[in-house]
This record gives C-alpha cells, structure tokens and sequence, in this order.
C-alpha cells in the first residue's frame, strides 16, 4: 500500500487560499493522525538580503509570524502537532527542499497565493511545485 | 471535508496505479467510495483508424478493470468502473460537473512520458479547471 500520511507540508502565504489549504490539512492530518509544518518562506534574492536588515524585511518578518500564529492557533483547536518555519528565497524551490528536508508525506496548498494576476488559473509557485515535487501535491481550490 | 466520493481518472500507467492505490486508502479512511474512468482517447479523424482496433482495446482495457475490482473487493470499498469514449479532458470534466466529487487524485503524468514536461496535459487542464481539489501522485 502506500505510504501513509504522517506529516503534512503546508506552504502559506497569508492568502486565503494557502489557509483554505491549511483547513483542508487539518482534516487530513486528523484522519491519519498527521502533523502539520507550516512553511512562510519570506521572498528574497541574495542580492535583496540588504533589504531584509531593513524596515521592510522587519515588517515581512512580523508578518509571517503573525500568519504562522494564527495557523498555530488553528491546529491547537484541533489538537494536531504543529511546526513553524520562516525561511528567505524562492518559494518554490524552498517549498520543494523543505519537503524533502522534513521527509514529509504530502504538500496541500492553494491553486493561487497572494499573487496579482487573478486571471491566471493555476500560480506560479504552485505551478512549479507541481513540477519539481517528489511527493504528492494536494492543489486546493 | 470528507473525501466521500472520490475520482480517478485511470489509464493504466504507473502513475495511475498510485493513484488508484492512494485512493484505496482515502477511502477507507473516510468509508468513501471511487468512482474510475477509464477513457479510450478518440474523435473523428482517428474513429477511422481505431475503429478496427476498438474490441481490443476494450479488451485489453475490461482485463485491467477486472484486477481493480477484485483488489478492491479484497480490502472492501465500494467502487464504479466507467468506459467513456471522447477527449480525456472534457470527458473527465463532463463528468465532475454531472457528479459532485469531493476529490480528483490524478497522477502527474499518464502513459506518455517520454516527451514533455513533468507535468501530463490532461493534469495540467485538470488542476486548472477543477473546482474541487486536486491530489496529485508523484
């Protein structure tokens, strides 16, 4: 059989999507009696990290701790067992690592995260992680 | 949400096996049932070519269905094997607009995987069009 579901990668983003996508996390993880990683990763280039030491970096930062609070929160309602991390660089390409890192079972995130353009159907990091996983992608809409 | 009522658009490539399998366990997990399409790609120029060629295609396509349904009757979730005929791709969507499905599991790439990219057409238009969400088998 396949392997079972024991821990689950949930990129966010602060959109709505990303914690539509941490609901339908949660639900699964209460299932297979998972845990959940919730992964805010902060977009930044080498060249931008200057940026970072800065007021804008300070306030991203607050931010994403804000975010992954509140999916804290969210799990602790549930009583699932819930990890935070904050990293800086490409998303994707860190969605794809991390998952690899923490040997997680399965990705679940939105079709779309907070970028722009709404006519675009599937989003660019979604898009990419779809390509370069090596573990199942749950896509929600 | 409850996967109760779970799709999987199967086509006999390893990718689709996973799928089916990840499925099983879905299921069980939430006493779903799976409903499996199987979809003999076709339209008009090639209805000439593969017309000849339909019974065993059938065939060839009934030997896989039986093997599904015994692996499931052995772990006991419920299951609905559909022949459909038409552009995988609409005929996959025909289908969820008629049924509401709580979930698609797809894999990431079907029979053809020698040319392309990692990620299949009919998965890409898939992903993109549903309005429920998507698993995707790696």
């Amino acid at each position: 059989m396949v392997k079972e579901i024991k821990k689950i990668l949930v990129p966010l983003d602060g959109s709505k999507n990303s914690f539509r996508g941490l609901d339908e996390a949660i639900s699964l993880a209460k299932k297979n009696n998972a845990s959940i990683t919730g992964l805010f990763v902060i977009q930044a280039f080498p060249t931008e990290i200057g940026v970072l030491r800065t007021a804008i970096g300070k306030a991203l930062s607050k931010q994403s701790k804000n975010f992954l609070s509140q999916a804290q929160k969210k799990c602790k309602q549930k009583d699932i067992d819930f990890i935070d991390i904050i990293d800086y660089g490409d998303e994707g390409a860190k969605i794809v690592s991390y998952a690899k890192k923490i040997k997680a079972d399965l990705i679940v995130m939105g079709s779309r995260g907070i970028g722009g353009i709404k006519q675009l159907i599937l989003g660019s990091t979604t898009n990419y992680v779809l390509h370069n996983s090596k573990i199942p992608v749950l896509v929600v809409k | 949400m409850n996967f109760k009522n779970i799709l999987v658009p199967y086509d006999n490539s390893a990718n689709s096996k996973k799928a089916l399998k990840q499925a099983f366990v879905l299921a069980s997990l939430s006493d779903g049932k799976i409903t499996i399409i199987h979809i003999i790609s076709y339209n008009k120029t090639m209805s000439k070519i593969i017309e000849p060629y339909k019974e065993t295609v059938l065939q060839h396509i009934k030997k896989f269905m039986n093997e599904i349904e015994r692996d499931a009757s052995r772990i006991d979730i419920p299951i609905s094997e559909e022949i459909l005929y038409g552009n995988p791709v609409e005929k996959i969507l025909d289908l969820m607009k008629k049924k509401s499905f709580d979930i698609v599991i797809i894999g990431r790439r079907g029979t053809n995987k020698l040319i392309g990219p990692s990620l299949g057409s009919v998965s890409n238009a898939i992903i993109q069009k549903s309005k429920v969400p998507v698993l995707v088998i790696i």
